[in-house]
């Protein structure tokens, strides 16, 4: 057993089982003549056998879930709200200039 | 992270109507991608009524930002985003502890084609690492989850955590590291 090479196998290990970083053939050879090494990948092949079957499994969402989130949703779409105030007030300062300048034309003539 | 049975473009009209408020169209969107949400959910925070907290409230948060939603990545994704964020948040606010975790298979789907031996022992892997996942800190959790369980890429991860794809290899391994010692712990 080389402790340094058991030291450097056991970074690469999750990364290796876990299926994102290959091993080195130094490190593949070590690995599989130590023992340690060994217990230390077979606890993270469990762990990515457990990931695997919490990820396969099929959660549902609570029956009442879309009607409770629409109940919340039943009104004016939030987001043009400001847009359509901005538009309302807008239309509100034309049509009182317009006013303004037609009353105020009617009084000169 | 595509919607099974649901055609791409069935939901980009739906997206399209629900962006002009057509709530019947959004309702259609929330039926569509409920149970996904609400999975993820679950996955971050680790509590079935928290869950349906977070995946309401992520749900909403879509409804307010639809306008702004430009269609550069799948509506799916960008709902998933918005759950991440909301858990996020909210798991922050939070002080509750993590329910009883045989509340939380209740409404795992049919696995009948399992053999009893077999069902026995992936209920038993999965619950010795729902534990193992509880007793990571916040951080540890949602990077495993993200990449391991719903596959993400390190970039979108570190894009929507607010963190660099160097921490998220870092914060990753050292998730697994601890994951692998609790895992072993809780067998």
């Amino acid at each position: 057993m080389n402790p340094l090479r058991c030291r450097k196998v056991r970074l690469v290990l999750p990364g290796y089982i876990l299926g994102e970083v290959p091993l080195g053939v130094r490190d593949a050879r070590h690995l599989e003549q130590c023992l340690t090494c060994q217990a230390e990948a077979a606890g993270y092949r469990i762990l990515r056998k457990a990931l695997i079957e919490y990820r396969d499994e099929q959660v549902a969402a609570p029956p009442w879930f879309v009607t409770r989130v629409m109940s919340v949703l039943d009104r004016p779409v939030p987001a043009s709200g400001g847009r359509a105030r901005f538009r309302v007030l807008t239309a509100v300062v034309v049509a009182g200039v317009a006013v303004a300048v037609w009353g105020r034309r009617r009084l000169v003539s | 992270m595509t919607s099974p049975g649901v055609e791409g473009s069935e939901i980009e009209s739906l997206v399209d109507a629900a962006k002009n408020g057509d709530v019947g169209a959004f309702e259609r969107l929330v039926e569509i991608h409920q149970h996904e949400v609400f999975g993820l959910a679950i996955r971050l925070v680790g509590d079935r009524e928290m869950a349906a907290d977070v995946a309401q409230e992520a749900m909403i948060r879509a409804w307010r930002a639809l306008p702004k939603f430009r269609g550069d990545a799948a509506f799916s994704t960008w709902v998933h985003r918005i759950t991440v964020n909301t858990a996020w948040t909210m798991r922050s606010r939070s002080k509750r502890n993590v329910a009883d975790p045989l509340d939380e298979i209740g409404d795992i789907a049919d696995t009948s084609w399992l053999t009893p031996e077999r069902a026995g022992e992936t209920a038993m892997l999965r619950e010795a690492l729902r534990r193992a996942l509880d007793r990571l800190p916040e951080v540890h959790r949602t990077l495993v989850v993200l990449k391991d369980v719903e596959g993400w890429s390190h970039g979108d991860i570190a894009a929507t955590l607010g963190i660099s794809v160097t921490a998220s290899k870092v914060r990753l391994h050292r998730a697994h590291v601890r994951l692998r010692e609790y895992l072993k712990e809780e067998m």
